[in-house]
């Protein structure tokens, strides 16, 4: 076996905008950190993909308070959002935002103040972007400036495959798979940061990247850390269906909506939203995204849909000069493509965007796993039953950065190094090691190919489990993702060789895609009703009595265990409410 | 259309990829590692936004993102030149 050891304080796992910040943070606390990507680091998940703004209430544009914010994101969230959550999101973004600004982050400007503008559900101008759908790059530039000045250790084309817990049942390390050679390397570290972004990538339709294969949910399942609101996955509403288009985002008509409005048109060229939003949307895009998808996809139930399948997005009641004016590189690669959207209207549809749901934390990013944190799209709660536009990135930065500080905390100041690790630690890393050793070459004549098993499970989901579910297309899932799963374990081809085998790192995605579909599928079974992104045709109400969260561990014999919690209140007005300092030193290290 | 790779040490594969509207070269070659040869090598994460810069290879002569061309007719995909090469089109950038 081609296996190397690796010690460190902080493991930081997925450099997107929260692994990344969570890295710097981390290091600020005098840890030594490691930060690694099964991608290339800052450009394999979603955050380079982001275009379009983050929502902060810094009050640049005009008067805004983090409580004004914190209000729009519990209205959005009805009744499931985790108040603390929400509340440190709300009042931790605007300095974040200014400190990243400070170190790099190129926001754009008025004068010398950050231009805020305004995003659907926001009830203020606090949406801060850079350049023109340059978001997401700039982002990524700017925190790679501050992982350079912290001097961050970080590790590209490294997958991890599992979670290695000690004697206690604390998180002490991790085993992964370095792609391009093919190595087999133990990561060791007291604190380990799940930053592995969300699991779009388990729905036919998604736009985020290839990598977002739900890992942080597979690997938290591994060591029974607790999942929050699994069932909660939002589907943005208007992707581009058709024509296809070359080298644009799939999402990009979300900005062109919001700054020149246009027509959505069922197939029979009618306004829709109305009935679904209860209020008219001509063109001032106010209908949450929940009930966009929910209405496209309706309509196109009921036989109104447009001729590919969705519905039209129509600006052409525009001149030619005012889309250009606004959005002048998109409107020329459109064109470049003939496509004139000054001419004709596109067809969109939905398509899984975000997950809503995730790993259940404290307000200090702490799983109930000693050791175990995580930050980012991978938690959970903050967002209720539905995401408001621009406050993802501003989740990534704050939750980043406070797990960076808790796990950097935790690692120095309460285990105080690096221990040895114990019989049970060493023996679990062996074992995982061995199986990712064993996995290569594995049915390598067989011709059952990982990348058609992977499109199969994202057809079951899209249809079962996407953006209308039901009992029965529940049940049948349940099946066909079990039928998926026996042919994966006997039968799927993994090629032999070491060096950038893709097929070596599948098997460990689509492992743990299987176990994440059957997740989110339990969780959507046990939510009886109707909230938010959750749209049970046979449940279409909100159910008061279902104002909780889901929970679910999985249990030491293997199965899916779904609880209900209460949810997460404030307990303090916000107007005098302030997070929290910090718990560096919880001093119980056993499982909670 | 026709997509001709220049894999492992310096083999040339060609492959008949069923063309739909709005094809790009990195959909015939997921389509190629979905239906013939799940071994072979390349770098992708955004797929069509061109974001990542992940995907960039030798397309037709010229340095670009295999997302952002069109696959029509006949086209031919090599690994970056000056990049350590990692396995048929995937080098280490
Ligand atoms: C097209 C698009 C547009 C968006 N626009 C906006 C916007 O305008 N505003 C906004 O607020 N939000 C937006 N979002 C959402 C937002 O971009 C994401 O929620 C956010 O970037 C997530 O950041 P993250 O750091 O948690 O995860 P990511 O940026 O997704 O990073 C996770 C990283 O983890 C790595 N990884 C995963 N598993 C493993 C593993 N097992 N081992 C090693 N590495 C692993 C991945 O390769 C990836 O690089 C958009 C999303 C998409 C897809
Ligand atoms: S796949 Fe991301 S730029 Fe081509």
């Amino acid at each position: 076996m081609n296996r190397r050891d690796v010690t460190t304080d902080v493991l930081v796992i997925g450099a997107g905008a929260a692994g990344m910040y969570a890295a710097a943070e981390a290091r600020r606390q005098g840890a030594r950190v490691i930060l690694l990507d099964k991608s290339m680091v800052g450009r394999g998940g979603a955050t380079i993909m982001a275009q379009m703004t983050v929502a902060a209430a810094v009050g640049h544009a005009e008067d805004d308070s983090w409580q004004l914010h914190y209000a729009d994101t519990l209205e959005s969230g009805r009744g499931l959002n985790n108040e603390q959550l929400s509340a440190l999101m709300c009042q931790d973004g605007p300095p974040r935002i200014l400190e990243s600004w400070e170190r790099g982050v190129n926001w754009a400007q008025n004068g010398d103040k950050l231009d805020q503008v305004k995003a659907p559900g926001h009830s203020r101008k606090r949406c801060c972007y850079v350049g023109a759908l340059q978001t997401g790059t700039g982002v990524v530039r700017g925190l790679k400036k501050e992982l350079r000045r912290q001097e961050v250790e970080s590790h590209d084309t490294t997958v991890v495959t599992d979670l290695i817990q000690d004697d206690q049942g604390a998180v002490v390390g991790a085993a992964a798979l370095e792609v391009k050679e093919g190595v087999q390397v133990a990561f060791w570290a007291p604190s380990v940061i799940l930053a592995c972004g969300g699991l779009t990538e388990l729905y036919a339709r998604n736009s985020a990247s290839v990598n977002m294969t739900g890992d942080a949910y597979a690997l938290a399942l591994g060591v029974q850390a607790d999942l929050v609101d699994m069932e909660m996955v939002q589907f943005f509403p208007i992707a581009n269906l058709a024509p296809r288009t070359i080298g644009l985002d799939p999402i990009m008509w979300d900005p062109f909506r919001y700054r020149l409005g246009g027509k959505l048109l069922n197939g029979e060229g009618e306004e829709f939203i109305e009935r679904y939003a209860g209020v008219a949307d001509e063109g001032t895009y106010t209908a949450t995204r929940d009930v966009v998808t929910y209405g496209i996809l309706k309509e196109v139930e009921e036989g109104r849909g447009s001729p590919a399948g969705g519905a039209w997005l129509d600006f052409t009641d525009l001149t030619r000069e005012e889309i250009r004016d606004a959005f002048p590189a998109a409107y020329d690669r459109l064109l470049e493509q003939g496509i004139d959207v000054s001419e004709r209207a596109v067809e969109v549809a939905p398509t899984a965007h975000y997950t809503i749901g995730g790993v259940r934390v404290d307000i200090d990013m702490r799983t109930n796993v000693p050791g175990l944190f995580a930050a980012g799209e991978a938690v959970g709660g903050q967002h209720g039953a539905n995401r408001l536009s621009g406050n993802a990135l501003t989740e990534a930065f704050v939750f980043g950065a406070r797990a960076g500080e808790a796990a950097g905390g935790y690692a120095v100041k309460t285990v105080g190094g690096t221990p040895e690790p114990d019989a049970t630690a060493s023996a679990a890393m062996d074992e995982a090691l061995a199986t990712i050793a064993g996995v290569r070459g594995r049915n390598h004549d067989s011709d059952v190919f990982l990348p058609a098993l992977r499109s199969r499970l994202k057809d079951i989901m899209w249809r079962n489990v996407g953006p209308f579910r039901d009992q029965d297309r529940l049940e049948v899932a349940r099946e066909q993702i079990a039928e998926v799963r026996e042919e994966f374990e006997t039968r799927a081809r993994v090629d032999q060789r070491e060096a950038f085998n893709l097929e070596w790192q599948e098997w460990f995605e689509l492992r743990g895609m299987l176990d994440v579909a059957d997740l989110v599928r339990t969780a959507a079974l046990a939510r009886t009703d109707s909230r938010g992104a959750h749209q049970r045709d046979d449940f279409p109400q909100e159910d008061e009595r279902l104002l909780a969260n889901t929970v679910t561990r999985r249990t030491p014999e293997g199965s899916l265990d779904v609880r209900w919690e209460d949810v997460v209140t404030l307990d303090a007005d916000p107007a005098s409410w302030t997070p929290p300092p910090i718990d560096t030193d919880p001093r119980e290290r056993t499982p909670r | 259309m026709k997509l001709q790779i220049q894999r492992q040490d310096g083999r040339t594969d060609t492959y008949e990829v069923p063309e739909y509207e709005g094809m790009t070269v990195l959909d015939a070659l997921m389509w190629i590692r979905e239906h013939h040869d799940p071994s072979l090598a390349f770098r992708f994460a955004c797929r069509c936004a061109n974001a990542c810069k992940e995907c960039i290879a030798v397309v037709d002569g010229k340095r670009q993102y295999t997302c952002t061309v069109a696959a029509v007719d006949e086209v031919e995909v090599a690994p970056l030149p000056n990049q350590p090469l990692l396995h048929d089109l995937a080098v280490d950038h």
